[in-house]
C-alpha cells in the first residue's frame, strides 16, 4: 500500500520536475545598475516554433544591448518561465517573474491572446505595462480606458481591415467586392473570433457574404471544414489559426480540394516559415500578413548575428532561424522595450538608472518610431513607422503583405492601413467605452 | 439534389479515410491494453518520438529505408527500457499505478524527443501526394487524397497482420493468455517479460507507422501527441482490447464527426468535431461499456 | 533430513515473508517422493498456498520472499529461478480458483499449456488427443469460451493446461473448492489417473481433508505456517485429532450441529442455559414461490418451481452445480424478474421490484463470493447494513440534527449488539480485507443481520471453510434463528450441514424441483440420490 502510494507520488514529482527543468536559470550581472525583464516564453508544446523564435530574439537583443553598453549604461537582466502557451501557466509565470532581487518587472509580454486576457486586469494595480505586440485585447488600443495596456504597433481589427483592402485591390476595387463570398476559417477560441466584430461590419458595408467556420485545436484534421469550403466555393479564405499543425494542415487540405492558395490570406500568427515548410508544395502562393517583415539584411539583424552569435551567446541553436518571421517579430518587440526604457530615463531624469513601472509606461506612451529613428536602431523597413499617444495605444495600424514562394516569403505589398482607419478606431473606442461603463472605469483625460 | 448526394458521399468518404488514420493511432493502445489492461498514456508521445527520430535520422542524410529500420530498432530499445525500468519494478501493482507510470513515461519521451531533435516542425515527404487522385476526381467528381488511400491500405494491412498474429501464432496465444490472467500465464511457463517487451516494441512500431502517416500530412510536430486524445473515443467505441474494433471505431468516429461537423456544426458555430466524438463515446459507455468489439466482461452469477 | 534421490521435491525449514513484514510461513519442511501424491492439509490461512507458491517460485510476483530454508527440486536448489524456468524444468502449478483464460476457447487454453515446449503441429494434436482421453468432458466443449464453461470444467481446463507442459511434478491448489461432490470425485479420479499413468508426482493443497486423504499417499497438516502433523494418508485418516478437527468425526456418535450447540451452551453456562430450543415457533408461510420460470435467451435456468418458506424456519435449497439455486435466490431478492409465475411475500406479490426495495421490505442476503467493503472496518461494514434504517436525509445528516445524532447512536448500539452476538468484539475495528475468510463470512452475516431482515438469504455461507469454521458458522445460523426468530433460506453444498440444521429442504436439478420435505424425507428420495450420486453433470 504505502509502497504503491510512494510510487505514485514519485512519478508525479518526476513529472513536475521535468516541467520545471525547462525553466532557464536567471542571468545576472553584478555591480552595474540593472533593469529586469520577464521572458514568459513558450518553448515546448504545440506552439513552440513561435515561442522559440520570438522569445529567442528578445534574449538575443537584450544580450546585444548589454554587449554594446546597455541602455545608457544600465545593464539588462532577465528571467525565463515556461508557459506552454497556456493561460493558467501564464498567470503562474507572471507571479513567479513579478519580482527578482528586489526589482519588479516593468513590462509583460505573453505572446498569446488567452494569456493576455488572463493577466490584463492586474496591470494597473501592479504598475506593469502589458505589451501585446499585434495580439491580445483589441479595444486596449484606447489608452484612456487601458492606460497600462498597449497593442503597438497594429491590432487585429486593423489587420482584418487591411486584409479586406488588399482583397479589394486584387479584385479591382471595393465596388467589385459586392456579392463576393469570404470564408473566415478560424481556430475555435477567443483569438480566432477576435477580428469578427470589425470583419462583420465591413463585410456588411461592402456587400460581402461572410461565412465563419471554426476548427477545433490542434487542427490536424480539417477535412470537414474544407469540404464545407468546397461546397461554398468562396472567393477568398481569411485564415486565423494558431500552431503550426493547424496552419500547415489548412494549406494541405486546400490543396486536396484544389482551392487556390493565392486566394488564402493568413493571419500574422498563422504564417511563418515554420508553418509553411511542413505543408511543402501545398504552401506555394499563400498570402501572409506581417507586422514585422522577415529578412537578415536589416543592419540590426546583421549586427546581432555578428556580435551575439559570433561570440557564441546566441539563444537559438539553429542560426538560420535568425531573421525569420517570428525571430524578427520578437526583435521588434524587444526594440520597443528598450526604446521605451530610454524614453522613460529621459522623461524622468533617470538617464543611467533603472526605471519604475510607471516611468516605463510613460516612456512607452512616448514611443515615436519615425523612419529616422528606426534607421538609427537598424530596423528601417522591418516594421512600420509609428507613434503612440495617450489615447492611441496602437500606433501604426499598418501591415505588409507577403507571399510564400515555396522557399521564402516575398513582400508583395508595403505597409498599408485599412481603407477607413477612422472607422476601425471608432469601433475600438465604442468597445472600450462599453467596457469602461460596465466596469465603472472613468476614462483618463488625454489633453 | 444529385450534387447534394455527391457532397454527402464525399463527406462520408473523407470521414472514413481520416478514420483509418485514427485507427492507426488507436491500434498502438489496443496492443498494450491487451497485454496489461492499461491505457498507455504514453502512446501519443511514442508516436511523436518515433516519427521525430525517423525524420531526424533522415536529416543526417541516412536513406529512407535505413532510417526506417533504425527507428524500428530504436522503438524496440524504448520497449526494452520500458519493460526493464518501468514495468518490471511495478509488477503486480494496481492498474492505476501503471497508468500513472505511463503518464510519466509520456513526459519523458516527449521531453527526450524535443531535447534531442529540437522543436522545429519538420516536413516528411513519403513520396505520396496529399492531393486528389486525378482519375477519381475527373470521373467520379470525388476528391480522394492519395495519401489517405495509402493510409487506409496501411492500416488495413497492419490490422489484418496483427489479427492473424494474435489468432494463429504461438506468440499471439501467449499474448492473449497474459491479457486474460497474467498470473495463470506465468504459472504455465509463459515468460511475462518477453511478452511485455514484444507488445511494447510492437506498439512502438505501430506508433512509428501512425506517426509517418500523420507526419506526412500535417508535418512532424508536437501536436501529434494530442492525437492520443482522438484515439480515446475510438477505443471506447471499438473496445479497448479489440484490433478490429480499433478500425471500426476509427471509421465510425471519422465518418460521424465529419457528418456532424458539416451538417450540424454551423448551428453550433462550428468546431464540434472536437467534442462530438466524446459525446458519442459517453453514449457507448452508458449502453455498451465494452465497446462494439470489446471482449465481453465475463461474469458468472 | 538428508538428500534422498527418491524424493523429487525436498522443502527444508522454509520461512516466507510477504511485503517484508508479514510472516506467512514459520517453518515448513516436506518431501514429495517421485511418483507419489502428497497432500498438504489445513484451514484457510494455514499457509498451504504460500508453500506451493514458494516451490513454484510464483511467490516473487506477489511480493513474497523465502527468507530461510531451502527448496530442492530434482536434486537442485531452486533459488533464483523464475516461474517460466521452473516450467521448463518440469514443475507446473495449478493455481487456486480455477484460473483459466476466460476469453480463450477451452482448446486454446490447453494449447497455451504447451507454450514452453516446441511442438510440431502433428505432435501438438497428438498431445491434445492424449489430454482429451483423460478429460473427455472437455473434448465436447473444446470450442467454447472457457469463461462460459462451468466451474468444474474450468478446474479441468486448468489441470489439463498444466498437463500440456508435460510436468514431472504438479502442484495442485484447492482443486475441490466450491465444486459439487460428484465433480470433486471426478476431478480427483483424473488426478489419480494422471499420477498412475503419466507418473506425475503431485503435491496437493486441499481443505477437503476427506477426499485428499482418500487419494494421497502421504499427508502434511499445516497450521499457522507450521507443519503440525505428518504421516501416511492412512495413518492421518485414522488419527483421532484429525478425525475430530478435519473430518468432523468424533469418537462417539457424530452429533448434529443443533445438538452440539446445546452441548456447548451447557458447558459454558451450566446453571442457566440461555437457549433451550427455539424461542419462536414455526408459523405459516411467509414467502411463497408459485410456478416460477426463468430463462436467459434460450437457456432455461428455472422451470416451473413452486415451494414455500414458513416463518421462523430454516429452509435449505440444494442441488448440484448449475441446478439453478443461485438463480432462485436472485429471483427472490429481485435481481432477476422471472418470466412466469409469482412470488408472494407475506401474501403480497413481489413484482417489478428491485433489490433495494426488497431489502427495505425485510429480505436480506449474503453472497457466494464475499461482497464486503474490504477497506472498511468490521463495525463500519455492519453499520452499512443499518443505513436502511436511517430515517434522516442527507441534509439532516450533514447538519447533525438532534434526531440524526440520536439515530446514529442507536445504530451504533445496535451494531455493537450484533457484534457481541456474533462474538467478534475483538476484531470490530480491524479492516475486513485483513481478516481470514471464515471471519469475513461472519461479518457478512452480521451486515445482513443489521438490516433487521425477517428473511435472510444465505448463498453458500460455508463455501471454502474447514470443518471447524463450518461448525462455528452453523452455530451462529442456528443462534440467529433460535434467538432472533429470523427465517433463513440457505444454499449449501455440504450435505451434512444442510441435513443437520435445516427444517425443510428443497432439491433442485436442471432448474426443476425434484424433492421437497424434511431432511429425512429428502435423504431417502431416490431422485435426489440419483442427482447427487448418479451421472454427474454441471
Amino acid at each position: 500500500m504505502i509502497k504503491s502510494c510512494m510510487r505514485k507520488i514519485l512519478s508525479t514529482v518526476s513529472v513536475v520536475g521535468l516541467l520545471c527543468s525547462t525553466m532557464v536559470l536567471p542571468q545576472n550581472s553584478f555591480g552595474a545598475e540593472t533593469q529586469y525583464f520577464p521572458v514568459a516564453s513558450s518553448r515546448v508544446g504545440p506552439y513552440s516554433a513561435m515561442g522559440t523564435g520570438y522569445y529567442g530574439a528578445q534574449i538575443d537583443y537584450m544580450n546585444y544591448v548589454n554587449m554594446t553598453g546597455g541602455v545608457n549604461g544600465v545593464m539588462l537582466t532577465w528571467q525565463e518561465c515556461e508557459t506552454e502557451y497556456n493561460a493558467v501557466k501564464t498567470v503562474e509565470c507572471y507571479q513567479r517573474l513579478l519580482q527578482k532581487d528586489g526589482q519588479k518587472i516593468v513590462v509583460f509580454d505573453t505572446l498569446g491572446t488567452p494569456g493576455a486576457y488572463a493577466v490584463i486586469n492586474r496591470m494597473a494595480t501592479d504598475n506593469v505595462v502589458l505589451a501585446q505586440y499585434g495580439y491580445g485585447r483589441t479595444d486596449a488600443a484606447d489608452g484612456r480606458v487601458w492606460p497600462w495596456v498597449f497593442n503597438a504597433a497594429s491590432h487585429y481589427w486593423s489587420q482584418i481591415g487591411v486584409k479586406l483592402r488588399w482583397m479589394a485591390e486584387i479584385e479591382g476595387g471595393v465596388a467589385k467586392m459586392k456579392g463576393k463570398k469570404i470564408v473566415h476559417l478560424h481556430i475555435d477560441s477567443a483569438y480566432g473570433r477576435e477580428p469578427l466584430p470589425a470583419m462583420r461590419k465591413i463585410a456588411a458595408d461592402w456587400g460581402i457574404t461572410l461565412i465563419e467556420i471554426a476548427i477545433a485545436p490542434p487542427g490536424l484534421e480539417q477535412q470537414s471544414q474544407w469540404l464545407q469550403i468546397r461546397k461554398e466555393k468562396p472567393d477568398w479564405v481569411t485564415f486565423w489559426g494558431a500552431g503550426s499543425g493547424m496552419n500547415s494542415t489548412a494549406m494541405t487540405n486546400a490543396a486536396r480540394i484544389n482551392f487556390p492558395r493565392t486566394k488564402m490570406m493568413y493571419v500574422t500568427f498563422g504564417g511563418a516559415e515554420e508553418d509553411m515548410v511542413p505543408a511543402g508544395d501545398s504552401a506555394k502562393g499563400t498570402y501572409v500578413v506581417a507586422n514585422a517583415l522577415p529578412g537578415t539584411d536589416f543592419p540590426l539583424v546583421k549586427n546581432i548575428k555578428d556580435k551575439v552569435y559570433g561570440s557564441g551567446k546566441g539563444n537559438l541553436s539553429d542560426t538560420s532561424r535568425v531573421g525569420t518571421v517570428y525571430w524578427n517579430r520578437g526583435l521588434g518587440a524587444a526594440v520597443m522595450w528598450v526604446e521605451a526604457m530610454r524614453n522613460a530615463q529621459k522623461i524622468h531624469n533617470k538617464v543611467g538608472k533603472a526605471v519604475t513601472g510607471a516611468e516605463f509606461r510613460d516612456g512607452y506612451e512616448a514611443l515615436n518610431m519615425t523612419d529616422e529613428r528606426l534607421a538609427a536602431i537598424g530596423v528601417k523597413g522591418m516594421v512600420a513607422p509609428f507613434a503612440i499617444s495617450c489615447a492611441n495605444h496602437e500606433g501604426a495600424g499598418k501591415f505588409a503583405l507577403m507571399q510564400w514562394d515555396g522557399k521564402k516569403f516575398n513582400k508583395v505589398k508595403d505597409w498599408t492601413a485599412p481603407n477607413d482607419p477612422k472607422f476601425i478606431r471608432q469601433l475600438v473606442e465604442d468597445s472600450a467605452a462599453k467596457f469602461a461603463k460596465e466596469n465603472n472605469i472613468t476614462p483618463k483625460k488625454c489633453s | 439534389m444529385i450534387s447534394e448526394l455527391l457532397f454527402f458521399m464525399e463527406v462520408l468518404v473523407a470521414g472514413l479515410l481520416s478514420g483509418t488514420m485514427y485507427s492507426l493511432v488507436a491500434l498502438g493502445f489496443v496492443l498494450i491494453y491487451k497485454a496489461s489492461s492499461t491505457f498507455n498514456f504514453a502512446q501519443g508521445a511514442m508516436v511523436f518520438f518515433a516519427v521525430l527520430s525517423f525524420v531526424g535520422l533522415m536529416e543526417f542524410g541516412i536513406p529512407f529505408s535505413v532510417a526506417f529500420v533504425l527507428t524500428i530498432f530504436l522503438m524496440i530499445a524504448v520497449g526494452l527500457a520500458t519493460e526493464r525500468l518501468v514495468l518490471r519494478p511495478l509488477m503486480n501493482q494496481s492498474e492505476d499505478t501503471l497508468l500513472m507510470a505511463t503518464i510519466g513515461l509520456g513526459f519523458v519521451l516527449e521531453g527526450l524527443a524535443q531535447a534531442v531533435w529540437g522543436v522545429e516542425v519538420r516536413r516528411l515527404d513519403l513520396g505520396i501526394k496529399d492531393s486528389p487522385i486525378p482519375w477519381i476526381a475527373d470521373n467520379l467528381q470525388l476528391f480522394i487524397s492519395a495519401l489517405d488511400v495509402t493510409a487506409g491500405l496501411v492500416a488495413t494491412t497492419m490490422i489484418i497482420g496483427l489479427t492473424l498474429l494474435f489468432k494463429y501464432t504461438k506468440i499471439g496465444l501467449g499474448l492473449r493468455s497474459v491479457a486474460d490472467d497474467a498470473g495463470a500465464a506465468s504459472s504455465i511457463g509463459i515468460p511475462l517479460k518477453h511478452i511485455m517487451l514484444l507488445v511494447w516494441s510492437a506498439a512502438g512500431v505501430v506508433a512509428l507507422v501512425a506517426g509517418m502517416m500523420w507526419g506526412a500530412r500535417a508535418g512532424v510536430q508536437f501536436a501529434l501527441i494530442d492525437l492520443a486524445l482522438k484515439a480515446l473515443p475510438v477505443l471506447i467505441i471499438g473496445g479497448f482490447s479489440s484490433i478490429p474494433g480499433a478500425i471500426i471505431g476509427g471509421l465510425l468516429i471519422g465518418a460521424v464527426e465529419k457528418i456532424l461537423e458539416v451538417y450540424i456544426g454551423p448551428y453550433f458555430g462550428g468546431g464540434i468535431e472536437g467534442w462530438a466524438p466524446y459525446v458519442l463515446a459517453i453514449f457507448f459507455l452508458l449502453y455498451r461499456p465494452e465497446g462494439l468489439f470489446g471482449e465481453k466482461i465475463i461474469r458468472r452469477v | 533430513m538428508s538428500v534422498d534421490s527418491n524424493n523429487i521435491l525436498e522443502v527444508k525449514n522454509i520461512e516466507v515473508v510477504y511485503d517484508n513484514v508479514i510472516l506467512a510461513l514459520h517453518d515448513v519442511s516436506l518431501n514429495v517422493p517421485k511418483g507419489k501424491i502428497v497432500a498438504l492439509l489445513g484451514a484457510n490461512g494455514a499457509g498451504k498456498s504460500t508453500t506451493l507458491k514458494s516451490i513454484s517460485t510464483m511467490l516473487a510476483s506477489e511480493r513474497g520472499k523465502v527468507t530461510k530454508g531451502t527448496i530442492n527440486y530434482n536434486g537442485n536448489n531452486i533459488q533464483g529461478e523464475i516461474p517460466s524456468q521452473m516450467v521448463h524444468r518440469g514443475m507446473v502449478q495449478v493455481l487456486e480458483g480455477r484460473r483459466c483464460f476466460g476469453h480463450l476457447t477451452v482448446e486454446e487454453n490447453i494449447i497455451a499449456g504447451a507454450y514452453s515446449r516446441q511442438l510440431s503441429k502433428g505432435d501438438m494434436s497428438a498431445e491434445l488427443e492424449k489430454i482429451y482421453t483423460y478429460f473427455t468432458r472437455l473434448k465436447d466443449r473444446r470450442n467454447s469460451q472457457a469463461g462460459f464453461t462451468s466451474g468444474g470444467e474450468q478446474q479441468m481446463v486448468a489441470v489439463a493446461r498444466a498437463m500440456m507442459a508435460k510436468p514431472k511434478m504438479l502442484l495442485l491448489d484447492e482443486p475441490s473448492m466450491g465444486l459439487a461432490p460428484q465433480l470433486v470425485a471426478e476431478i480427483f479420479n483424473i488426478v489419480k489417473e494422471l499420477n498412475q499413468k503419466e507418473g506425475v508426482s503431485i503435491l496437493l493443497a486441499e481443505q477437503n481433508t476427506n477426499i485428499a486423504l482418500k487419494n494421497a499417499d502421504y499427508g502434511y497438516i499445516l497450521e499457522t505456517g507450521r507443519v503440525m502433523l505428518e504421516g501416511s494418508a492412512k495413518s492421518l485418516a485414522n488419527d483421532e485429532k484429525v478425525k475430530e478437527l478435519y473430518l468432523g468425526i468424533s469418537k462417539g456418535e457424530r452429533k448434529n450441529f443443533r445438538d452440539a450447540l446445546y452441548d456447548d451452551e451447557k458447558k459454558k453456562n451450566t446453571t442457566a442455559p440461555t437457549t433451550k430450543g427455539r424461542k419462536f415457533k414455526i408459523g405459516g408461510p411467509i414467502l411463497e414461490v408459485k410456478n416460477i420460470s426463468l430463462h436467459f435467451g434460450g437457456v432455461k435456468a428455472i422451470t416451473n418451481i413452486s415451494f414455500n418458506i414458513l416463518k421462523h424456519e430454516i429452509r435449505a435449497i440444494i442441488g448440484p452445480n448449475g441446478a439453478g439455486k443461485s438463480s432462485m435466490l436472485n429471483c427472490i431478492n429481485g435481481i432477476y424478474q422471472p418470466q412466469e409465475g409469482t412470488i408472494l411475500f407475506k401474501g403480497a406479490v413481489l413484482d417489478q421490484i428491485n433489490p433495494n426495495l426488497i431489502s427495505t421490505m425485510g429480505i436480506s442476503r449474503t453472497f457466494q463470493n464475499l461482497a464486503l467493503f474490504k477497506r472498511m472496518s468490521v463495525l463500519d461494514n455492519i453499520l452499512v447494513g443499518r443505513k436502511l434504517h436511517t430515517k434522516s436525509n442527507f441534509m439532516q445528516v450533514g447538519f447533525q440534527f438532534p434526531q440524526t445524532v440520536r439515530e446514529e447512536k442507536e445504530n451504533k448500539e445496535k451494531c455493537e449488539e450484533i457484534i457481541s452476538f456474533l462474538e467478534i468484539e475483538d476484531i470490530k475495528n480491524t479492516q475486513v480485507g485483513k481478516l481470514p475468510y471464515g471471519l469475513q463470512k461472519k461479518v457478512e452475516l452480521g451486515r445482513a443481520l443489521a438490516t433487521q431482515a425477517e428473511i435472510l438469504l444465505l448463498d453458500e455461507p460455508m463455501a471454502g471453510m474447514n470443518v471447524e469454521e463450518k461448525r462455528d458458522m452453523c452455530r451462529f445460523i442456528l443462534k440467529v434463528n433460535d434467538e432472533l426468530g429470523t427465517t433463513i433460506v440457505l444454499i449449501e453444498h455440504d450435505m451434512g450441514v444442510v441435513m443437520d440444521i435445516s427444517d425443510r429442504v428443497v432439491v433442485l436439478d436442471y432448474g426443476k424441483s425434484i424433492g421437497d420435505g424434511t431432511p429425512d424425507v429428502v435423504r431417502s428420495n431416490p431422485k435426489v440420490i440419483d442427482a447427487y450420486l448418479g451421472v454427474a453433470h454441471d
